[in-house]
């Protein structure tokens, strides 16, 4: 039992480590051979915890092996677009100025169904509204709708509005992140003096947060 | 460009434990089929004073070993070897010439396997 607590442990580090070796990514961003590599670690990591007889070095060895082929498959990727369209396969265009191509989907194996499905993922329930559809590589529909139905963004009725940046947390429950001061370029007291403006301070701040055009919001901790 | 240096890291720990491991499970093959070597000749001789003391240093390095082979092989393949040395050291000390002689081949089969299983050798890649 102790063993199993032990291989379990030491499992766990090195199938962290690969995992984190491959990059981040979701199981719906990944590329088929990322999604092979990463079944392939799952099964592997498994035996040496089920069978205590096998030694722990196989299977640490083979999610290595596993690791470094996804490295080197993704760098020969990155280079080559040959290779990049072996490996992955292109996007394919669904639907084009508004028709459906029928080959395509039946080349992908899609039926009108599946089509629907998709679109409906993406919110569109009206498949007439659609100017181009794309199947992307990692399953994932892209759909760009016709003109007349895309939603109007500011610049189309002349509105000038304040520039916003990513409001990053300055305070979390009381506490300064200096990391995010650094990161705004800015120092305690151009926060303090908004922190006066609200009529608080620091320790009563649940969250504050700000961007670099000097946009703020402040959340006061509940009963300050 | 950190992936590439972890991958070229992980190849070089890949290589040295391959490397580790066969050297390691060669070496203790060849001290094993040479130790069972010379027990058999004493058996065939009927000199079991020379065979008991050749099987119990076989045995005692056997145990030594094993925590090493352990970390590159199968247990139950280590097991089994076990299992054969001691049968083997009972039939030295009973004299019993054919149990002792065949548990010597079985020892020997054993080992041939480890080393078989370890080898670079075709058949084993499918």
């Amino acid at each position: 039992m102790f063993s199993t607590i032990i291989r379990t442990v030491i499992m766990y580090i090195f199938v962290s480590l690969g995992i984190r070796l491959m990059g981040k990514r979701q199981i719906g961003d990944m590329q088929p051979n990322e999604l092979v590599v990463t079944l392939l670690i799952s099964e592997i990591a498994a035996i040496p915890l089920q069978d205590t007889s096998q030694p722990i070095l196989n299977g640490v060895i083979a999610i290595f092996i596993l690791v470094c082929l996804e490295i080197v498959i993704s760098v020969i990727t990155m280079k080559s677009i040959r290779f990049r369209k072996l490996m992955s396969g292109k996007s394919i265009v669904i639907i084009k100025n508004g028709i459906v191509d029928q080959k395509a989907m039946k080349k992908v194996r899609m039926t009108v169904l599946d089509l629907i499905e998709l679109l409906r993922g993406q919110s569109v329930f009206d498949i007439s509204t659609v100017a181009f559809a794309v199947l992307e590589v990692n399953g994932n529909l892209s759909v760009l709708l016709n003109t007349d139905e895309q939603a109007v963004k500011n610049k189309d009725l002349n509105i000038n509005v304040s520039k916003e940046g990513i409001q990053i947390p300055i305070i979390c429950d009381g506490k300064v992140i200096d990391e995010s001061l650094k990161s705004l370029n800015i120092d305690m007291n151009t926060v303090n003096k908004k922190l006066k403006s609200k009529k608080t301070n620091c320790e009563n701040v649940f969250l504050m947060t700000m961007d670099r055009y000097d946009n703020y919001n402040i959340i006061k901790k509940e009963g300050k | 460009m950190y992936r590439i240096i972890a991958a070229i890291v992980l190849s070089v720990f890949i290589g040295i434990v391959i490397f580790i491991g066969g050297t390691v499970t060669n070496n203790q093959c060849n001290e094993h089929r040479d130790s069972i070597y010379i027990a058999m000749k004493s058996i065939l001789n009927d000199d079991w004073k020379s065979a008991e003391k050749t099987v119990n240093k076989a045995m005692e390095s056997w145990d030594k070993g094993e925590n090493i082979l352990l970390i590159f092989l199968q247990r139950e393949v280590l097991d089994e070897i076990s299992i054969s040395y001691n049968e083997l050291s009972a039939a030295v000390k009973t004299k019993d010439k054919n149990i002792a002689y065949s548990k010597c081949y079985v020892i020997n089969s054993l080992i041939d396997e480890i080393e078989e299983k370890e080898s670079f050798s075709v058949k084993l890649f499918f």
